[in-house]
């Protein structure tokens, strides 16, 4: 696993090969290596869903410290500060092992960090260590739970210590937005960072749902379908798997219109027939690109070829 | 031409391979949602194989197939399954007691230069603020903070000294209360300051230690003016022994980072700093459990124990069973070789930081 390779790419920066391929939100992507040597990108987890799950996470400990406190309470009655220092004993004991044993436990994944679904990773592709959980969770006491804790104590002839905390907690927020995996400074000294869990669904293949009627109705030329590329044959994809509605109507004229100008398709479509003639020609054309890429002709877009001068 | 659904590459190569994916879908569906011991005996054995079969199809597909669905649900179908397949196997009992069997021991001798030079400076410090206190009282200002202090000073009397030494027997919450604002106390602080600052070229840690020993040395200096420096002695020795140490433990992780960040050797520095965390890490944690043993001893044992003898023999002996531990434990030879793999420098410094 030693000579795995992280090769990190911003959403916009992209390799030429798969550029077209990918048209994910802009976001920040983790390409990662596994072993298997097929790299796949992750989606770094946004800012706000960190934030999200760290409250959560917050919330958790403090209810179940409270709880603990409550019954300590119970016991006999003490004064606010033996109270607060107490509170704050449980409050470290509860924190940092929860954060380890529930990352350790559901494999990088909090309570808080499995509701909204985002896990921590290691960024050379390899499993998190436990040294890397250790790691990062004990940073995140000084980080953030100590300036906190020194942020509560805040008084008026004690300012100077809070203060501090509280630039130091605003540098370590902003931090992440400066490292290429947004990572915190615990993430970085540990070597993971906190991705967004995948989950896409295997949607319908366009080319096997269509009416057979419609492949036999429109029929085109090669040259006809030497036109485009696979640039625009995904957008015509993703036109065809958004939602059947009134809305869409009118992109389908539109697009239908366009198409039979560029291709010189002689027949006029009939409004009801733009969905079927626009299925007929995506399955022509995957099926033509296709096979022209197996014989090493793989052709990104319409302007592929010497003729440069063609922007229909 | 023509071209059916059928003739199209993708679909075929779809249509063969759907069935495993759906499979494979569900085991992590399953396995997400309620961990890997919840898998029937052929999903688990079956995992592996659909996953790199998974890995396989997304790189045939991302060549053959023009349909973005297919490539897009592939990667999120293996990248699942990566982190399923490859994810960490250590259980938590198997990690404490690796930690306490190898990893705490091993760490510690590995780091004797860093936890010496701790010590020495620590000592440094208090000798330093001992000598100067006894020429010039008016210097115990300089070194303890007021708070601390706590009305112990080159004024108060021998009888106002005596009782902080020896203060009656609280009820078990104020030991509770005791045990909890020690551990926010002064030391704590020093502690994780000394860990932190340490990777900024040791200097901070240095200075912390040197001051913290201080300390130590500005009360000697005024308890052995009205003859208490036995008593003194017994009173810091029960807690002190311990705590003073884990003080220099956290010193010796900083001082890891420190070291790194000075002489990376022929690593880059971010290399080196990841190689001599682990060592550090282990420290802070080691550094972490003798504070709170302390703060045990602190909270409880010196309120209930006063005779100044029983303090020192509690004191040292507890301080003495942290040493055989760290010096003994972790040397059996295998032990030894499943060992983090470290860089050869520190390999070659540990015997001579056994002793």
């Amino acid at each position: 696993m030693k000579n795995e390779v992280a090769v990190e790419k911003s959403g916009v920066a992209r390799g030429k090969r798969r550029a077209r391929t990918h048209r994910k939100a802009a976001g920040r992507i983790l390409s990662i290596t596994p072993p298997e040597g097929v790299p796949f990108d992750l989606n770094i987890a946004s800012f706000y869903a960190r934030a999200g799950a760290q409250i959560i996470d917050i919330i958790i400990t403090v209810v179940a410290s409270l709880l603990v406190l409550m019954a300590v309470g119970l016991t006999g009655s003490v004064d606010f500060q033996t109270a607060q220092a107490i509170a704050s004993l449980i409050f470290l004991f509860i924190g940092t092992p929860y954060y380890i044993i529930a990352e350790l436990l559901a494999n990088g994944r909090t309570p808080g960090k499995k509701l909204l679904g985002i896990r921590a990773v290691a960024v050379e592709g390899s499993g998190l260590s436990v040294h890397q959980i250790i790691v990062r969770n004990l940073l995140k006491e000084i980080e953030i739970f100590t300036p906190i804790l020194l942020l509560l104590t805040a008084s008026p002839d004690n300012l100077l210590v809070p203060l501090l905390a509280l630039i130091w907690l605003i540098v370590v927020i902003i931090f992440p937005a400066f490292t290429t995996h947004s990572q915190r400074i615990g993430d970085l000294i540990a070597g993971t960072t906190v991705i967004a869990a995948p989950s896409a669904a295997l949607l319908p293949d366009l080319a096997s749902t269509a009416a057979t009627q419609a492949r036999e109705r429109f029929v085109f030329t090669p040259a006809q379908m030497d036109l485009y590329g696979a640039y625009e044959l995904q957008v015509l994809e993703s036109l065809l798997r958004g939602e059947r509605n009134e809305m869409n109507r009118p992109r389908f004229s539109d697009v239908t219109m366009r198409i039979c100008k560029k291709i010189g398709y002689e027949e006029a479509i009939r409004p009801h027939e733009e969905e079927e003639f626009l299925q007929a020609f995506y399955i022509a054309q995957r099926g033509y690109l296709e096979q022209k890429k197996l014989f090493g002709d793989a052709r990104a877009d319409k302007h592929y070829g010497a003729s440069g001068v063609d922007a229909g | 031409m023509k071209t059916t659904g059928e003739t199209i590459r993708s679909s075929r190569f779809r249509m063969e391979r759907e069935g495993d994916w759906l499979r494979l879908q569900g085991i992590l569906d399953q396995a997400e949602r309620r961990g890997m011991k919840s898998l029937a005996f052929e999903d688990a054995r079956d995992l592996v194989t659909l996953y790199r079969q998974a890995v396989n199809a997304l790189s045939v597909a991302r060549e053959i197939s023009l349909d973005s669905a297919i490539v897009t649900y592939l990667e999120s179908l293996s990248a699942r399954a990566y982190l399923l397949v490859y994810a960490p196997r250590a259980s938590v009992r198997g990690g404490v007691s690796r930690f306490f069997l190898a990893g705490a021991p091993l760490a510690f001798r590995r780091s004797g230069l860093e936890l010496v030079i701790a010590f020495a400076l620590m000592v440094l410090g208090g000798v330093a603020a001992f000598a100067l206190i006894r020429t010039d009282p008016t210097w115990f200002y300089a070194f303890v903070p007021e708070g601390l202090a706590a009305g112990r000073g080159p004024q108060a009397s021998a009888d106002a000294l005596r009782r902080v030494i020896y203060d009656s027997e609280p009820g078990a919450l104020d030991q509770l209360g005791a045990f909890a604002t020690y551990l926010f106390s002064h030391n704590t602080r020093v502690a994780i300051f000394s860990f932190v600052l340490g990777i900024i070229a040791c200097i901070p840690s240095a200075l912390l230690m040197l001051y913290n020993g201080s300390i130590i040395g500005a009360l000697a200096a005024i308890y052995v003016e009205k003859d208490l420096g036995l008593d003194l002695f017994a009173w810091l020795s029960i807690h002190g022994v311990t705590e003073l140490s884990a003080i220099a433990v956290a010193t010796a992780g900083g001082f890891r980072l420190g070291r790194a960040v000075l002489f990376p050797a022929e690593k880059t520095r971010k290399a080196a700093l990841s190689d001599a965390a682990h060592d550090a890490v282990k420290l802070a944690v080691l550094a972490a459990l003798m504070l709170l043993a302390a703060g045990l001893l602190e909270g409880f044992a010196r309120q209930l124990i006063t005779a100044p003898m029983w303090r020192i023999v509690i004191g040292w002996g507890i301080g003495a069973l942290w040493f055989t531990w760290l010096l003994g434990a972790g040397r059996q030879e295998g032990a030894i070789r499943n060992r983090p793999a470290v860089d050869a420098s520190t390999d070659n410094a540990f015997p001579e930081s056994a002793s």
